[in-house]
């Protein structure tokens, strides 16, 4: 029982240092700012779109010509997800790094891991406690985005969600909460692993821009079609059922690429909540389970790091010594 | 070893090693219930480190230490609930209110309903009126005392102060010097003082021990050293002598 | 101009001593590297896809089929990768070294002693900004050196002359954009209360350059603009689109850089000469130096400012 008011006290004080850290909540302001940019964005473009379209439509009708090869846009509201998504991806992904770094840091640079590692409290259990207290931040971060999501579009563009949408959205949340939390059990990991402080920073944002950024690319520019604007198949007039008959001879070539992609995290995550929520046009209009079967290996591979990381953060801390004399 | 009820530190060949240094040498000390223990040398003496062993935080290389009949390493977790430490530049979370980093601090202490405590403790230490100002703010004797506050909440037996006045005016050092003997004399603590100010020793403490190079090179009431050395006056010569008699 | 000197030499030195900008340049070599290399395995198995294609095409009855793309590129658009990485590890790898150089001063309370010297503010941040240039010269040169040896040894198609000429104004401009980011990271290690706002706000600022003003002004999602194909894309129809570009066109620089180093290493054959390019693209550099004189300006305020008795830098 004592144990659990330990663990909950720690939890509560996490919380609260980081509703007043200025990092912390400059990130977050910066992260819902962009999540409202790239919705309005989003839509922009495809109003955009819509009158492009509308316009060939006219001009084509007007000069008497078939309309036969015109591609309608369709709106998909989630679709509108997708510039937030890769924000979360990349800067929510920063704000884990710093919650991990911090949770660390001001222990270890204020000399306060001294105040209570002298009290009778385990270190499994204050470490835990700190696993929860951020756990909960994280949760609330993501809660936050995807709720001033849901919000712009319910209100601000007059798109009633379906249930079934919304399902979605949730459980775009949870993973995504997931995600992050691998990046702040990384950060939290290295900053206890590396003895300078700034240097831990530092090499959790190359992990960063290694895993968000670089690798994701790598896998992309490798794509053959990618090598042509508009489609390197499509500029040859081979059509997608007789480019996937010949790129089965380059199976070799293709694992390579895909073994690149796996690699990251990121990347994983991207690609299950890409399909849940439509992005990825062959999972529009499908159920919430049949996706979450279909891409059951990216939930694997997120779910498994997150545990492989918490064992880890958790046993590098309780053995390893964390109070150096100079 | 000695299990004197009376005792209530002791260590045994205590030795500390690094890669490249001996921190601390086969320390043999005995310390008594209610004495004012200082502990003097030179910066580098090997005096933090002998505090972290006796705080658990650090674990020796070789040697036992006893804390209120404990073992630090065996029983660290009992020599914990009955310790408190205030390390040389406290520190506390800046962002957090005085009320609650100490009421954060009491709870890891196992204290359920801080708030009473620190109360009394705060007016214990003349302090009372500071619970809902930030850390932040506070100037570098404010802190100390917090951090005075943070090692008493929970009212252990041995308080272990590492350079406490390093730092402070010397109105400040007067307020400290009052209470740590108020501590001592309401409060029956044993204090251990780590410093390296001898004035301070000859105003608050009972019992002395000098440490140089990771060597206990003397240890004895502050009336014995007095009378042993036949000058009074003068502190200093008998550091500066001591440091000789080697 | 002696102090200057001595402050930059110092800044060198120290450099050089730390672990972490090893890791930073080996990391952006490696890459460089690397991006050569992937840059050779796709361009070939592009073409032998292309041979599969064509006889797949015959089998199924099909002879007209169109050239080869991927043979009309120029040999600098291998160089593309280049400018990606440059963008997003090249910038990062300033911003952590501007940081570094004065976030170690104001620790080490090394800052407090200049100030009790005879030497100027100026002179100071001078020498600072002289040792971050040579350092990042050197190691944008190294990738430089890198990528053209490299090109020569896995040759797709052979350099020319002018070629050579883009390539060297390109690195160049690159090392004034990196430079940006290393004055930004200089600029928050001297204003920010704790180590780690002064790293974090330049990271937001680089966010913002890098990803949310191109998204702004093209209407595409943030990394559509990391592909080094479809870098030079379209900006999406519209008047909100239109009205952005007429406000942060040009002032985004990340998006400046990217758009001058795709067309300096220009993907197909009907590209624009080189005195064409820096010509139709002079007022996105001019707005590069400004803000560099600006943030030198800024600097120096700062610092003019900065208290150098109650300095706490916190974590």
């Amino acid at each position: 029982m004592n144990n659990i008011f330990q663990i909950l006290s720690v939890t509560k004080k996490e919380f609260t240092d980081a509703l007043r850290n200025k990092v912390f909540l400059t990130f977050l302001f910066f992260l819902l700012g962009l999540t409202v940019i790239s919705i309005y964005v989003g839509s922009l473009d495809f109003q955009g779109k819509v009158f492009a379209y509308q316009t060939a439509y006219q001009q084509l009708i007007h000069q008497g010509q078939s309309i036969e090869n015109l591609v309608k846009p369709e709106f998909f509201p989630l679709q509108l997800l997708r510039g937030s998504i890769e924000y979360l991806e990349i800067i929510g992904a920063v704000l884990a790094i710093a919650l991990g770094y911090l949770t660390v840091a001001k222990e270890k640079g204020n000399h306060t891991l001294q105040l209570v590692l002298t009290r009778p409290i385990k270190k499994s259990h204050f470490f835990l406690g700190k696993l929860f207290g951020n756990a909960l931040i994280i949760l609330s971060v993501t809660a936050a985005v995807f709720t001033s999501i849901v919000i712009i579009i319910t209100f601000i563009g007059g798109v009633q969600l379906l249930n079934s949408e919304i399902v979605k959205v949730a459980t775009s949340l949870i993973y995504s909460a997931i995600y992050l939390y691998i990046f702040f059990l990384l950060s939290t990991l290295i900053t206890l692993l590396i003895r300078s402080l700034p240097n831990a920073l530092i090499i959790s944002f190359v992990f960063w821009i290694l895993f968000v950024l670089i690798v994701p690319q790598i896998g992309d520019t490798m794509d053959t079609d990618n090598q042509v604007p508009g489609g390197f198949f499509n500029a040859i007039h081979v059509s997608n059922t007789q480019s996937k008959i010949i790129l089965q001879q380059f199976s070799g070539y293709e694992t390579a690429r895909n073994a690149i992609e796996e690699v990251s995290i990121t990347k994983h995550y991207e690609r299950l909540v890409f399909a849940l929520l439509g992005i990825k046009n062959s999972y529009n209009n499908r159920s919430v389970s049949f996706i979450l079967k279909d891409k059951l290996i990216e939930s694997l591979w997120l779910t498994s790091s997150l545990l492989i990381l918490i064992v880890t953060t958790l046993y590098t801390f309780t053995k390893k010594r964390l109070i150096w004399k100079e | 070893m000695n299990r004197d009820s009376n005792v209530i530190i002791s260590t045994h060949l205590l030795t500390k090693k690094y890669k490249k240094s001996v921190a601390l040498d086969s320390l043999d000390l005995t310390i008594n219930k209610g004495e004012i223990f200082g502990f003097l040398g030179h910066n580098g003496a090997g005096k933090t480190t002998t505090v972290s062993m006796l705080t658990t935080l650090l674990l020796p290389t070789s040697g036992s230490a006893l804390v209120c009949g404990f073992d630090v390493v065996k029983d660290s977790f009992e020599v914990k609930k009955r310790i408190g430490y205030l390390p040389e530049n406290v520190k506390f979370y800046d962002n957090l209110t005085a009320y609650e980093n100490l009421a954060y601090l009491a709870q890891l202490s196992g204290i359920h309903n801080p708030k009473d405590k620190i109360n009394e403790t705060l007016n214990f230490l003349e302090f009372a009126g500071v619970e809902n100002k930030k850390l932040g703010e506070f100037s570098k004797g404010m802190r100390q005392r917090i951090g005075i506050a943070q090692a008493i909440l929970h009212d252990p037996q041995v308080l272990f102060l590492d350079e406490p006045t390093s730092g402070l005016d010397p109105m400040g050092i007067k307020k400290l010097r009052d209470i740590i003997l108020k501590l001592n004399q309401e409060k029956g603590m044993t204090i251990f003082i780590n410093t390296h100010l001898l004035s301070e020793v000859a105003k608050t403490c009972t019992t002395i021990g000098v440490l140089n190079h990771g060597k206990l090179i003397y240890k004895d009431s502050l009336k014995n050293i007095i009378q042993r050395f036949h000058n009074e006056d003068s502190l200093e010569d008998i550091y500066f002598s001591m440091d000789s008699i080697q | 101009m002696n102090q200057i000197m001595v402050i930059a030499h110092s800044e060198i030195k120290n450099l050089f001593r730390e672990r972490v900008f090893f890791l930073l340049s080996t990391v952006f070599l490696l890459m460089t590297i690397a991006s050569s290399f992937i840059g050779w395995t796709t361009y070939s198995t592009t073409n032998a896809v292309y041979q599969a294609s064509v006889t797949y095409l015959h089998q199924q009855g099909v002879f007209q089929i169109p050239t080869n793309p991927v043979l009309s590129f120029p040999a600098l658009a291998s160089f593309r990768n280049v400018i990606v990485y440059i963008f997003l590890i090249g910038s990062l790898m300033a911003i952590i070294i501007g940081n570094r150089s004065f976030i170690r001063e104001r620790k080490s309370g090394i800052l407090q002693l200049l100030f009790t010297r005879p030497v100027s503010i100026s002179s100071i941040i001078l020498g600072k900004i002289m040792g971050i240039s040579v350092v990042l010269l050197a190691v944008i040169s190294l990738t430089a050196i890198v990528s053209i040896i490299s090109s020569l040894l896995l040759p797709l198609k052979h350099l020319g002359g002018v070629d050579l000429v883009n390539l060297i104004i390109f690195y160049s401009y690159s090392f004034c954009y990196i430079l940006l980011f290393a004055f930004l990271g200089l600029l928050f290690a001297i204003t920010a209360k704790s180590e780690s706002l002064a790293l974090f706000v330049p990271v937001c600022i680089w966010v913002g350059v890098s990803f949310v003003m191109p998204e702004l002004v093209t209407g595409q999602t943030p990394t559509a603009l990391l592909n080094p194909v479809t870098m030079d894309a379209v900006t999406s129809p519209g008047n909100f689109f239109a009205f952005m570009q007429s406000i942060l066109a040009p002032v985004s620089i990340g998006w400046h850089y990217t758009s001058i180093g795709s067309q300096l290493l220009p993907a197909t054959i009907d590209s624009k000469s080189t005195i064409d390019i820096l010509l139709e693209n002079k007022n996105s550099l001019i707005v590069l130096i400004i803000t560099l004189v600006g943030s030198y300006l800024l600097m120096l305020l700062q610092l003019q400012k900065y208290d150098a008795i109650n300095d706490t830098v916190n974590e």
